[in-house]
Order: structure tokens, then sequence, then C-alpha cells
């Protein structure tokens, strides 16, 4: 039948797509499609630590190891009879999902062409490649977010982005049509109003023709966005507490932007208006590109530049003691034992409050009951 | 005219009275009740600092800088003068007010003699001096907290009487007083419920300086409040790391803001000695609490109230009560005192040494 092969773009839903994929891949087996088991947990990133250049070392291959070409053979030569035992168990009828968002790091032909060999051990010659594309100044207000969330500390200046390596979605689609056929490219706007009922899951599922989900599980989905003034917060927090240790990836540092998170009620992150409108202007002739060759359409995203309902990065200072204090309260503080917490008052006392507290030089010296003493001391 | 001298003892409802009086200064005059202002602000504490010994050198004097014999004598010098000034303004139907604790420091019949010489200086009035007495297992307990509050990190010990108590054998204490002022000018009040107008500490000393009606007047909050077991301890240990001196003979004020805090949620079970530590305890101090009674009151039993039964109480700092003393602590105080890049580096630091990389689950 069809592979359908889920491309991305990141921040378009693709964790939400994924997870409801995963734990429904027995009832979608009863409708005809079987999801791989062999290509990573809920992400099926492993196609790309296959496919990608043997001299490209990302954070996939590094994260196991993989960073000489010698390695990157010897993983292929590990992965190609696993895949292949595990294809020999579909059925022709069946239609296959294979998603991962890590794929949009595949941009030479070759590495193209190696994963569409790949795909073609599977008997199948229908391929159907599915992007779903983010307006720029929202892709990039998410993935700044994503940025500090990954340890990053640069400030928010979508003006500096603007690079080869930026979004311009004609050309990062260009490799796909030239291996897999333009006619293969299923571009989808992410935009609530070009969304199937405004929902990423709807969208994506009704592309695979299956368009009722009722029996199917809907994995709640965990507000993960940071608001204008946690973001900041992080921002200025990852200078100190780095995403690495000694070479280890610091994973405790998950919990506190979990806490970060719970705290994020403030306004929504987002460009101002104006700023959209000037970062976007790089981008027109690109999205005309898109949209011309892929829809038949002049125009890729039609929601407009919102209204200043959110705001850019930034941290106030009583907003700065309102963070703070509720991770120090309610995350920070309870992980110590007592030692550690007298430990820390008097540290933190002594170096910050105390030097408040002393009177200016030349002044007299305070007298207070407080804390008077029955003392008496011989000179 | 006559003098009322309100020497404490400490934990004795003192900042209470010392608050209301300061309070209620101009009203007070129109009922001809006057406070002096030349003593020091609300305690007068100046009377101990010119009384004591030339060579005692206490933290009230050392943060006058009054370190030497001739540094005292000019500020005695000084004081007396302004002292006398201001007694020419008082009238002859005037009951005159002085008040702090402190003076329980003037051990010596000398010490105490030159406190008289100076308020013999205002002319030649009537002199009280009005001491409260709190039974020695409740003094003792109350000065533990009030030692720690001041920087101490010993821990609680019902100690037997010797060398720490002997300020708790109040016939000794108050025979210099008697032998300087006579005994009929000391005014005992025992300190319990049953005994104070009231039940009440400022309702009774102003009783004693003759005011029984005090409708009009302001009762400031409740100051100096007594800590719980467990902010007890946690300020026992936390002291070594939080002196109270600092260089210069200075202290550091910022203590007074964290205790503050630690009194604000002192809603824990307060410090007891056992009953049979009570018995204990008390047994070396009945000779004398019936002689005190006897001179000074008249009556054969100093204190009438009966010990408490209940179990007693220690100091101690479990787990939780510490987390939630902290808590109050970076909330109320550290936090609320931090700039922008100090709340960063105090959380990520926190961060980093609330976790060991051992221990990442």
């Amino acid at each position: 039948m069809t592979i359908y092969l889920h491309i991305g773009t990141p921040k378009t839903g693709t964790t939400s797509i994924q997870t409801f994929v995963d734990v429904n891949a027995a009832a979608l087996a009863e409708r005809g499609f079987v999801v791989p088991t062999n290509l990573g947990k809920i992400n099926h990133r492993r196609l790309v630590m296959y496919a990608m250049d043997e001299r490209h070392f990302d954070s996939l291959r590094r994260s196991k190891r993989i960073v000489t070409p010698e390695s990157v053979r010897v993983y292929r030569d590990k992965f190609l009879p696993e895949f292949r035992s595990e294809i020999a168990g579909w059925r022709p009828d069946q239609s296959i999902i294979m998603t991962s968002e890590f794929l949009m790091r595949l941009r030479r032909i070759d590495e193209l062409e190696r994963l569409k060999d790949l795909l073609l051990l599977t008997g199948q010659t229908d391929i159907r490649v599915i992007v779903y594309l983010r307006r720029q100044d929202l892709y990039y207000t998410s993935g700044y977010s994503q940025s500090m969330k990954g340890g990053k500390e640069f400030v928010f200046a979508p003006e500096g982005e603007i690079s080869e390596a930026a979004n311009y979605y004609d050309r990062n689609l260009e490799p796909w049509a030239k291996v897999f056929g333009q006619h293969a490219l299923v571009v989808r706007p992410f935009e609530r109003s070009a969304l199937k009922n405004g929902d990423a899951v709807d969208d994506f599922m009704s592309l695979l023709g299956v368009d009722d989900l009722s029996g199917l599980r809907r994995p709640p989905i965990r507000n993960e966005s940071l608001d204008a003034y946690t973001v900041e917060f992080l921002r200025r927090v990852n200078r100190f507490v780095p995403r690495k240790s000694l070479g280890k990836e610091n994973r405790v540092r998950m919990r506190l932007i979990q806490a970060l998170e719970a705290l994020s009620d403030g306004p929504k992150l987002q460009m101002t208006r104006a700023n959209a409108e000037r970062f976007l202007q790089h981008f027109e002739e690109s999205n005309r590109t898109v949209a011309r060759t892929y829809l038949g359409q002049d125009v890729l995203f039609r929601e407009p530049v919102a209204e200043a309902a959110g705001m850019e990065p930034t941290l106030p200072l009583d907003v700065a003691q309102r963070i703070g204090g509720a991770l120090l309260a309610d995350t920070i503080l309870p992980r110590m034992d007592t030692d550690q917490l007298l430990e820390a008052t008097a540290q933190i006392w002594n170096e910050f409050v105390k030097p408040r507290f002393a009177a200016p030089a030349g002044a007299a010296a305070a007298e207070s009951s407080a804390g008077e003493l029955p003392e008496r001391e011989l000179a | 005219m006559t003098i009322f001298l309100h020497i404490g003892r400490g934990k004795t409802g003192t900042t209470s009275i010392q608050t209301f009086l300061e309070a209620n200064g101009p009203a007070l005059a129109e009922r001809g009740i006057v406070t002096p202002t030349t003593l020091a602000r609300r305690n007068h504490r100046r009377l101990t600092m010119y009384a004591l010994n030339d060579d005692v050198v206490d933290n009230l004097r050392r943060a006058k800088r009054m370190t030497t014999p001739q540094s005292v004598q000019r500020f005695r010098e000084r004081l007396a003068e302004s002292f006398v000034a201001e007694a020419k303004t008082w009238q002859p139907d005037q009951a005159i007010v002085m008040t702090s604790e402190q003076m329980t420091r003037l051990r010596t019949a000398e010490e105490i003699a030159r406190l008289k010489g100076l308020l013999d200086l205002a002319g030649h009035g009537d002199i009280r001096v009005i001491v409260y007495l709190r039974r020695q297992d409740l003094a003792q307990v109350s000065t533990y907290s009030q030692l720690v509050k001041g920087g101490s990190s010993a821990p609680f010990q019902p100690a037997p009487p010797g060398e720490g108590t002997s300020q708790l054998f109040y016939d000794a204490f108050l025979a210099p007083w008697a032998d300087v002022f006579g005994t009929r000018a000391i005014v005992v009040r025992p300190f319990e419920s049953c005994s104070l107008k009231n039940g009440d500490a400022i309702d009774d000393f102003m009783s004693v300086v003759g005011l029984d009606d005090l409708t009009g007047l302001v009762r400031p909050p409740r100051g100096n409040a007594s800590l719980d077991v467990y902010t007890l301890e946690f300020l026992r240990r936390l002291n070594p790391q939080l002196p109270r001196w600092l260089e210069n003979n200075k202290q550091d004020r910022s203590r007074d803001a964290l205790i503050a805090v630690l009194e604000s949620i002192s809603d824990g079970p307060k410090l007891r000695m056992s009953p049979e530590a009570t018995e204990r305890f008390m047994a070396p101090f009945r000779a004398g609490n019936a002689l005190v009674a006897r001179t000074y009151l008249g009556q054969d039993e100093l204190f009438r109230e009966g010990f408490s039964d209940e179990p007693p109480v220690e100091p101690g700092l479990p787990a939780e009560a510490a987390l939630r003393i902290v808590r109050a602590l970076f909330t109320r105080a550290i936090v609320p005192a931090l700039e922008l890049d100090d709340i960063i580096s105090v959380t990520a630091r926190l961060w980093n040494n609330s976790t060991p990389p051992q221990n990442p689950a």
C-alpha cells in the first residue's frame, strides 16, 4: 500500500501525532496500518541515524557514541538486518506510518536517496512525504523556547537568525522533491484554520484516510510552554545550570524546566507585531514559491500576524522574585535535607541579606533590646 | 515626686511595658506620668551604661565604643548633665517612670549606689524599685530562648543551680538593691497570671505606678514573642554561621529580621521541662523564694501557680519543620531582598547544590 513518512517539521504537533500513533498502534493495525517498533520509541529517529552522511555527527548520533565514520558503518550494518527482519512480518496490503521530525536534518541528496532505498526494501513504492510548515515568526518563537530548554543563552533576536540555514521552506523541501518526486510531498500549513478541526492529530490521520477516530485513545498533552517571563528566567539560569556536567546530560535539569512550565501563567511568548512583520518579509518569496509549487495557491500562511496579545521575553524584578521564590519554596528547598537547609540559609543570608543591614560607615550602631542578653563581660 | 524604677527582670513583659509607655508618652504625661527622654528611647539602657563599674564592657557599652574607663567617665558626665536638665522640668505631683531590664546587670552595691546617686540628682524624691520575678524554671526556659536569639548555640540543659543560674536566687539578687534603696522601696511582683492585675503585665505595672484606668491608651502589638521548639532549635543550629557580632563591635542587625520571621511562624509547642525536672530544678530555690515572699510581700509563698503536669517538650528540628522554616525565610526575607541577577544566581546555586550528580533519580 503506502508509506506515510512524516518528517516534521519540529514544533508542529509532532509529539502529539507520534504519541497518538504509538498508543493506538494495535487499533491502527486493525485498520490496516503498521507502526514500526524497531525505529525508535515513539519517534523513529533511527531512520535519521541510518541515513545521515557518515561524516555528520549530530546529537542523535553523539548520544549513542557514534562519532566516527567507522562507527556509522557499524551502526548501519547492525540496523539493516534488524529492519529487514521487521519488515518481513508486514503484509503488502498494509500501509506504514513512519514519523520523526529529525528527518528534516537530512538535507543532502545522497542522504535522502539512502533513506529512500531503505524504504523501498519494504516492497512499497507509494511513498508520501508529509510535512507541516509553521509560519516562521511562530516557529522562531516556539524554537526559541525550546532552545532555552535545551540550555542555550542567546537573547530573543529573530533578525539575528536570518541565515542560509533559516526556514526558507522552498530550499528545505527541494531535495525531498528531487528524490521522492514533487507530487509525493504533502505540504500542510500548520495553522488552526488550515488543520482539520484545527487539530494536528485529526489532520494527520485524515491525510492517512482515517477520518473517524472514535475508539482511539487521545493521550493528554501536557501544556509545556514557557511564558515571556519564565523563558527569560530560564535563559539567565542556563549559564549556571548547564545542560551537561562532566560530559553527561544533566537530567535533573528537566525538573527545573517542568517547574518553570508549571509557573508559566504570564503573557504568552510572542514576537511583537512589528518585529514579526519585519521578520516575515525575509520569507515572503520563499513561502510563495512553496504555496505555488506544492499547493497550487499563492499564499502559504493565511492567518494574519496577531495583534500584540503576547510579549517578547522580559523579566521585571517583582516577577523574578515571584518565580525564584516559588522555585525555591516548592522545588529546590524540598530536595534538601536539614543540614543542607541550614547551610543554604546561612550562606545566602550572609552573602545577600546581611550586607543590606550593615550600618553605613560612621553611623552610630543602633540600640535594640531584641535579643538582648543578661551578659556581662570584662574588658 | 516619685520615681518608679522598673528593673525587669528580663522576660517578664518588659518589652510590652516599655512599648506601651513609649506609644502613650503624651497621653500619660497628661495623666501625670512622665517617661524621661535622656535615658534612651523606650528602654532606658543608659542608666545601666552609667552605673556599671568602669571596667565592665558589656554589649551596651561595646555598641557605643565605650571600652575604656575614660570613655565611661565622659559618658557619665554628659548623661548626668542632660539628666539634671530634664529633671528640672518635672513637677512635684508627677510620677517619673524609668524602665530597663538591663539594670539587673548591676550586681554590686557599688554599682547600684552609683545608679541611686544619679537619680538623687533629680531632687529628693521617693524612689520605688519595681521588679517582676518569674518562677525560676520558667525563667530558665525563657532565658534559654533569649540566649539563642542572642546568638548562643548551646543546647538546652536545665542546669542545676550554680554558676549559670546564680541570678535566679532572688533573695541574693535583691539584697544589694534593698541595701541601697531600703527594703521598703522594693516592690516585688510575682510574674504569674494569677498574681498580675487582669493577668496582664501592662495593667499590673500601670496599677503599681498609680494608673488603674487605661481607657483611651494604645495597646501595641506584642513584641519579643517566644520561639517554639522548632524555630528555637533551627536558630540554635544556625547561630554558629550567623554570628551576632560583626567586626568593629557592630551587631548584625539582619538577625532581627531573621528572628522576626521565626517569631511570626512560631506556632508549634514551646519548650517545657518535665514535672520531675521542674521539681529537681526548683528545689534549691525554695528557701530563698520563701524569704523573698516574707521580706517583701509579707506572705509565705512567692509563686502560687502549680507545676505543669504536661509532658516535657524538648527542642527539636524534624525535617518537615526545617523545610517550613527555611521556606518562610526565603519567601519572606531573603528573596525580597535580592536583585535580579542575585535571584538567578541564588536559584541556580541552590538548584545545583540540591541535585547531587550521583542521585539523579
